[in-house]
């Protein structure tokens, strides 16, 4: 006898199907399942229940005008909690006094509804904080400097260890950087207050940080003359639409 | 095994087709399936498919081959699903009735992974060919009984069954190398 004869008639002595499968086939079939329904009746209303439970947003009469509130600047990116400036050695820490409308108790405040019509572009709130030129460093006056030099990051205020003189221009902009990194909007704006600015990308910083400080006359001069460089800057449109009374 | 041809009058229910067909077709089913498929839940999955269509099923003397395409055609299904499985977690632990009761559990699980020898043989084999093998050789069916549950004429039948022998033997020979 081969090995598939053995197998063969091994495997057809035995019973294939287990002992009870038709029985227990015959109870699935023909067993009416009680509860089942119900179970199925509780799911469903809860499944229903969370849906209309589920918030919605409310519709908009169709004659009601549009509204949202005030877009949120660019340079507001960095209004949080104020991280206090670094102090000069030597000399005492100045206070970092938070800017009209950027304090806590302004944040806890209602926003103030903008008519969307005035608004024609709204500003992009993801685009990447532009490195300033090297080129501004040059036109900046003397008591902007020193302000600038005060805030300058702990490495700029050792003259051994940093050429501060020879590296002037590639300081200026890196100590502009620090302060924004440290997220105090005072000192910023403080450091871009006295300087004689052409850069657009600093103009619009400066135009909306004197928005948020609502210092909007000033702040509507660096909007306008961002847009006569460039009518179609959305940042530029945007601010000066928000300072317009 | 004799197909059952118990005399079933129209019109047709599931109760009465379960009372003269459940057994047969649990051992269609475990047969086609082999040692590692669930043979309660296979049943039941045909015995539904049976209660879907026998509405529109006419005529009692075609039921034993209309049972068995259904049970041929739902195996098939599952093992599809098996292979898949298997792919994917690996083989199956391999259970089969135990063939004497009186045998110890050392020999159940020779006899066990004997069996899951030849099905893996089996596993090889086209399905025409296996079916056939299966339906002659362990459920000891004639040609004419196979040629009149599947609709293969008897003469494909022995072809397929003389090859289906000669590659099976060849291949459970190597095997056992």
């Amino acid at each position: 006898m081969s090995e598939l004869d053995r197998l063969l008639r091994l495997a057809k002595k035995s019973d294939p199907v287990p002992s009870g499968t038709v029985d227990r086939v015959e109870a699935r079939l023909f067993t009416p399942r009680t509860g089942q329904g119900l179970g199925w009746l509780v799911v469903t209303g809860a499944v229903l229940a969370a849906l209309l439970a589920w918030p919605r947003p409310v519709p908009r009469a169709p004659d009601a005008p549009e509204t949202t509130t005030r877009p949120q600047f660019a340079a507001q990116r960095y209004v949080g909690t104020p991280i206090p400036p670094i102090a000069p050695l030597g000399s005492p820490a100045p206070r970092s006094t938070p800017l009209p409308g950027t304090g806590p108790s302004a944040q806890r405040s209602e926003p103030t509804p903008v008519n969307l019509a005035e608004v024609t572009d709204p500003p992009q709130l993801d685009e990447v904080w532009p490195d300033p030129p090297a080129a501004e460093a040059p036109s900046v006056p003397a008591p902007g400097r020193a302000r600038v030099v005060a805030y300058r990051p702990r490495v700029f205020r050792d003259p051994s260890a940093f050429e501060w003189q020879a590296l002037e221009g590639e300081s200026l902009p890196a100590a502009i950087q620090a302060i924004v990194a440290e997220r105090d909007p005072s000192a910023l704006l403080a450091a871009l207050d006295p300087m004689a600015l052409e850069a657009p990308a600093l103009l619009l910083a400066r135009g909306e940080l004197r928005a948020a400080a609502d210092r909007c006359p000033e702040a509507i001069a660096d909007f306008t003359r961002v847009l006569s460089a460039d009518p179609a800057d959305a940042r530029a449109l945007a601010g000066r639409a928000a300072c317009s009374p | 095994m004799a197909v059952a041809s118990l005399a079933l009058a129209p019109p047709l229910t599931l109760e009465g087709v379960y009372a003269a067909y459940g057994r047969t077709v649990a051992r269609w089913a475990a047969r086609l399936a082999g040692p590692t498929e669930d043979i309660d839940d296979l049943v039941h999955e045909v015995f539904l498919v049976v209660q879907a269509r026998l509405p529109t099923f006419v005529g009692v003397d075609g039921l034993p081959s209309w049972l068995f395409r259904i049970t041929h055609n739902v195996v098939r299904r599952e093992r599809r699903k098996q292979r898949l499985r298997r792919w994917l977690l690996g083989p199956d632990p391999v259970e089969v009735a135990p063939i004497d009761p009186a045998a110890g559990p050392c020999e159940r699980v020779i006899e066990a992974q004997e069996i899951a020898r030849l099905y893996r043989a089996l596993d090889r084999l086209k399905e025409p060919s296996r079916l056939v093998v299966i339906l002659h050789e362990l459920e000891g069916l004639s040609a004419q009984e196979i040629s009149q549950l599947t609709g293969i004429s008897p003469g494909t039948i022995w072809v397929q069954l003389h090859r289906a022998r000669t590659k099976l033997a060849q291949w459970i020979e190597e095997e056992g190398r």
